[in-house]
């Protein structure tokens, strides 16, 4: 069983063949399940910004190509593909819009700000600053390993490497995490 | 903090965490835990990387759900309709068909045309109910107009003309040399 399985209720396969049957339902189903994961992945990924944007982005990108989708991997994994992406063209648009526009200061008060408080608290914590410690590839592989609890073949999808790729930098990211956080 | 030898059992300690292993491997490495000071700290560890992870903010899953592209039914692609109809091979019946019904009506016309131009009708009313004559005169007959006919009769026909009339009819050939070719018909969906 994995934890994407919700005994009694329809599977995510199911929803999409009601949803491709024409049941916007199924839709919702889906964004119900599968949000909270894909908001946490990205701000996991070190996204602080327009969360719901992202994650409202990788649903209308995912629901577009549902035809492409063949069911080789579970659908959680297939979204959390597509959000990496969405996030790595978001940072490289990022980056070249530093080069030209300089930031005002008032541009950054979001809504967020109560996230921001939040995650600067839990910062404090010694595991968190050991995970926030990791190399960005190590912490998007430790990030999918330990708190979406995606298998090695699941992270290779995602992330586009290898399950061997994968393994070493969890192997590593947990050896950095472990002395950091004994400190 | 000293590790647990076995790499394979460190390596499914997040599954355990997530419940993503089966019964028997549950127990299994549940059983390992207890027993294993190195595993039993890794996972309380992972644990508490689990719970420390930052939380995701509050969404409005409506107006993702609005955003999302209408799904519109594919309808199962419809059997072309082969028309029989359209088929040479009946096309060519038909003609046949009008061509003799054609035929056989112009004949009947040139029967009435030969008709000797004295004939008259008698009517069916009994004498004296119209208080005069029981003749009624007929339609009038054109004699001999052979530009009404497209088929002359055959009696018309010397002997030599039937001969080659014959000889092209054996050269007709009635039966298409090829299998003719379905037509298809396509229809739109409104």
């Amino acid at each position: 069983m994995t934890p994407f399985d919700l005994s009694g209720a329809e599977s995510d396969r199911e929803l999409i063949d009601r949803w491709k049957a024409g049941d916007s339902r199924a839709a919702s189903l889906l964004v119900e399940r599968h949000a909270d994961a894909l908001a946490r992945f990205a701000v996991s990924s070190g996204e602080s910004e327009e969360i719901e944007e992202l994650v409202q982005d990788t649903f209308v990108r995912a629901f577009a190509s549902l035809e492409s989708f063949r069911g080789e991997s579970s659908f959680r994994t297939w979204l959390f593909t597509i959000e990496r992406r969405l996030m790595l063209d978001r940072r490289r648009s990022k980056r070249r819009q530093k080069v030209t526009v300089e930031v005002q200061a008032g541009d950054a008060a979001t809504d967020y700000t109560a996230l921001d408080a939040l995650l600067a608290q839990e910062a404090e914590s010694r595991v968190r600053k050991a995970v926030d410690a990791l190399s960005p590839t190590q912490r998007e592989v430790f990030t999918l390993r330990v708190e979406q609890g995606l298998s090695y073949r699941e992270i290779a999808e995602v992330a586009g490497t290898t399950e061997g790729a994968a393994r070493v930098h969890y192997h590593n990211a947990m050896r950095v995490v472990k002395e950091l956080s004994s400190d | 903090m000293t590790e647990c030898p076995y790499p394979e059992i460190r390596d499914s300690l997040p599954d355990l965490l997530h419940g993503r292993l089966g019964e028997v491997d549950t127990a299994t490495l549940t059983a390992h835990v207890e027993s294993c000071t190195a595993c039993r700290a890794e996972l309380a560890l992972l644990g508490e990387i689990r719970a420390s992870a930052p939380l995701a903010p509050r969404m409005d899953l409506e107006r993702i759900t609005a955003a999302l592209p209408v799904r519109s039914v594919v309808l199962p692609p419809r059997r072309p309709v082969v028309s029989r109809i359209s088929s040479p091979v009946w096309k060519f019946a038909a003609a046949i068909a009008i061509a003799i019904s054609g035929g056989l009506l112009l004949q009947d016309r040139g029967v009435v045309a030969d008709a000797p131009s004295n004939t008259r009708v008698v009517s069916s009313l009994p004498a004296g109910t119209d208080g005069g004559s029981s003749l009624v005169e007929p339609a009038p007959v054109r004699e001999n107009d052979e530009s009404l006919s497209l088929v002359a009769g055959v009696h018309e026909l010397t002997d030599d003309q039937i001969e080659s009339l014959l000889i092209e009819l054996d050269g007709i050939e009635t039966i298409p040399s090829a299998e003719p070719e379905q037509a298809v018909l396509y229809l739109e969906e409104s």
